[in-house]
């Protein structure tokens, strides 16, 4: 579980989070949806221990990321918007390299990284080295090494962005089983139809704040927007990117 | 807290890392140019150059001196003089100082024709000390001409029965402490800049790669997310580039080994090349140069904001040492001074006397390699102060 609360964090004079509030429950999918420069990524940031708040707190599973940083991040598995991979390294000696840090070894974490490999569709690129890999190629590498230690809270910034369909319904799949296994998925996308189908929860917001929460069909109750891409530009309202008033809070 | 065991697992960290590191870099030309091929340039050099300056220097003992001379029709004692010590005399025709400028001859003798018929005149000796090689033409041709000189004085006070001595009064008898001279030992000098520069040079690019690379390539931010303390992280990196740049000096220490064995084999008469092991004990006190070379290129890209800008500056960073190292190369320091122990000053000390064939002082040694592990104790203390900042993930 992963709760924030009243969460500020600025960049100079940019105001990136300005008192976000939300939980992202066990056995959920809880959707954290907003504009280019909303504060997504700064809150993922946050949440990971890359940045630190300067106000409000984050616990994930009770545990202070900022004054107990590590035994937070045991609990988080993250699949970040820069997927970040060496070019020299193959994809399974990523995800190894990866399992070596959390304490994993042995025949235990080769078969993981085969299960890993089968369910992800990477038994093609598994042992080729990353360098030259297609957006959707690189994003299954990073998978493979945010799932690989089934991680009790999972944060992904645009987790199917670049996979082709096949690729994007195993990934969706995927999720579905490890909610359902009682796990924390806190994820963002662009891709409404995603979030629609995918998400029991769904947070929107702009400016670094809240502008409304709830299940999508909430959500389409409060803006009786049928179409959850309506939804949004309903909550977020047409100069939402530039600061402009939010229609529901 | 345990090193392998316990909360921590710090070893096992470390060794994650450095294994990946090893492996990744292992795979990367550029890394194993450094390492592997960088560190022959200056071995190979220095060997060519010493067969080419020892063939030189043979090449003007054994050879008969030619002796260009103006005007030695008026001179035929001094012209017989010299032929008598196996001086060929030619005659130069022309202008004698257009043809020492355009390096037509070394030197050229000039005797004036009010020189005709005495035993007392001026000779000229022309010379062009800028060019390389005509040095020992002109000091050859000096003495020539003042032993002429002084056979001529002794004819003279012969004459006028006087003793020889009121000619010399006071004779120098110049004696020679140090180790004979040999020009290898002046190319042996050369070894300790050269390491210098390639314990400096050997790990760094795995430095500017593993850490502002790392956050160019956003493989920070992952690799930051996971439990690990982020010195165990960087203790990891720090011993990868360590490995590579120890690595290096490997190489160079073997090929100088090498090479100068080969070159001294083949060149009777040069100074011993410096033994197995002199050059073992250059790597040994070479270690703590490494480690502080290593956590200075850390420190410094990991507070650069791109891959750019670190390379400017890591790229300037050997001069640094090298200043020092250089002078105290040149300059041997009093091997009891208080300089001794300080960091590469006192390393660079050590070496200088080893390929001389001078004694160390190890009780400097002791301290320099001390005082240079706590300056990289500081360093690596600041760049893990540094891997705290949130500014490590934002590219310029």
């Amino acid at each position: 579980m992963i709760e924030v609360s009243d969460l500020h964090k600025s960049f100079g004079p940019i105001r990136a989070v300005a008192g976000l509030n939300f939980e992202a429950v066990d056995g959920r999918i809880t959707g954290l949806i907003g504009p280019n420069g909303a504060g997504k990524t700064t809150t993922f940031r946050m949440i990971d221990g890359m940045l630190t708040p300067e106000k409000g707190r984050i616990l994930v599973d009770g545990h202070d990321i900022v004054t107990d940083r590590l035994a937070a991040q045991r609990r988080l598995g993250i699949l970040p918007d820069v997927r970040g991979l060496y070019p020299r390294l193959t994809g399974r000696e990523h995800i190894r390299y990866y399992g070596s840090l959390r304490g994993m070894a042995g025949p235990g974490l080769e078969a993981r990284i085969d299960e890993l490999v089968a369910r992800l569709g990477m038994a093609e690129l598994a042992d080729r080295r990353t360098k030259g890999f297609s957006r959707g190629q690189q994003l299954k590498v990073a998978l493979g090494r945010a799932l690989l230690h089934q991680p009790r809270n999972l944060i992904l910034d645009e987790p199917t962005n670049g996979l082709d369909m096949i690729s994007s319904r195993a990934v969706r799949d995927l999720l579905r089983e490890m909610r359902d296994a009682g796990h924390c998925i806190l994820l963002s996308s662009h891709i409404m139809a995603e979030v629609s189908v995918l998400c029991d929860q769904i947070i929107i917001i702009n400016n670094g704040r809240t502008i409304i929460e709830g299940t999508p069909d909430e959500l389409r109750a409060h803006t009786g927007a049928e179409e959850m891409e309506d939804v949004f530009v309903s909550a977020i309202g047409p100069v939402a990117s530039d600061g402009g008033e939010s229609v529901a809070t | 807290m345990s090193a392998w065991g316990g909360e921590g697992y710090w070893l096992l960290h470390c060794w994650v890392v450095f294994r990946k590191e090893l492996l990744d870099h292992s795979r990367d030309r550029r890394s194993l140019i450094l390492a592997l091929i960088f560190p022959l340039f200056g071995p190979v050099l220095l060997g060519v150059v010493m067969i080419f300056s020892y063939s030189s220097v043979r090449g003007q003992a054994t050879q008969s001196m030619s002796i260009a001379m103006t005007g030695g029709e008026y001179a035929p004692g001094l012209v017989a003089f010299l032929e008598s010590k196996g001086a060929t005399v030619t005659e130069l025709e022309g202008d004698p100082e257009q043809a020492v400028l355009r390096g037509a001859v070394p030197v050229a003798l000039v005797v004036p024709p009010e020189s005709a018929g005495r035993e007392q005149f001026e000779v000229q000796l022309l010379t062009d000390l800028t060019r390389v090689g005509t040095t020992s033409a002109a000091v050859a041709t000096r003495r020539l001409v003042n032993e002429y000189s002084r056979e001529t004085a002794h004819r003279m006070l012969d004459r006028a029965a006087l003793d020889y001595g009121v000619l010399d009064p006071v004779v120098v008898n110049q004696i020679d402490v140090g180790q004979s001279p040999n020009i290898a030992l002046l190319f042996y000098k050369m070894i300790p800049p050269i390491v210098l520069f390639i314990i400096f040079m050997g790990s760094v690019y795995l430095a500017i790669d593993m850490t502002v690379g790392e956050r160019e390539r956003g493989t920070l931010e992952p690799l930051l997310s996971v439990p690990v303390a982020r010195w165990q992280i960087l203790l990891g990196k720090t011993f990868a580039a360590f490995a590579f740049s120890a690595l290096g000096l490997v190489v160079n220490t073997l090929a100088f080994r090498l090479i100068l064995e080969y070159v001294v084999g083949r060149s009777p008469g040069l100074a011993a090349a410096p033994d197995n092991l002199t050059m073992l004990l250059i790597f040994l006190i070479a270690i703590p140069m490494m480690a502080l070379a290593v956590t200075v290129q850390i420190s410094i890209a990991a507070f650069t904001r791109s891959m750019k800008e670190a390379q400017i500056y890591l790229g300037l960073l050997p001069l640094l040492p090298a200043f020092p190292g250089i002078a105290v190369t040149m300059a041997p320091l009093d091997p009891d001074g208080w300089f001794g122990a300080l960091p590469i000053v006192g390393q660079m000390s050590a070496f200088a006397n080893l390929v001389a064939g001078v004694p160390i002082n190890p009780g400097h040694v002791l301290m320099s390699a001390l005082a240079t592990l706590l300056l990289a104790a500081l360093c690596f203390n600041w760049s893990s102060r540094l891997y705290q900042r949130e500014k490590l993930f934002f590219v310029s």
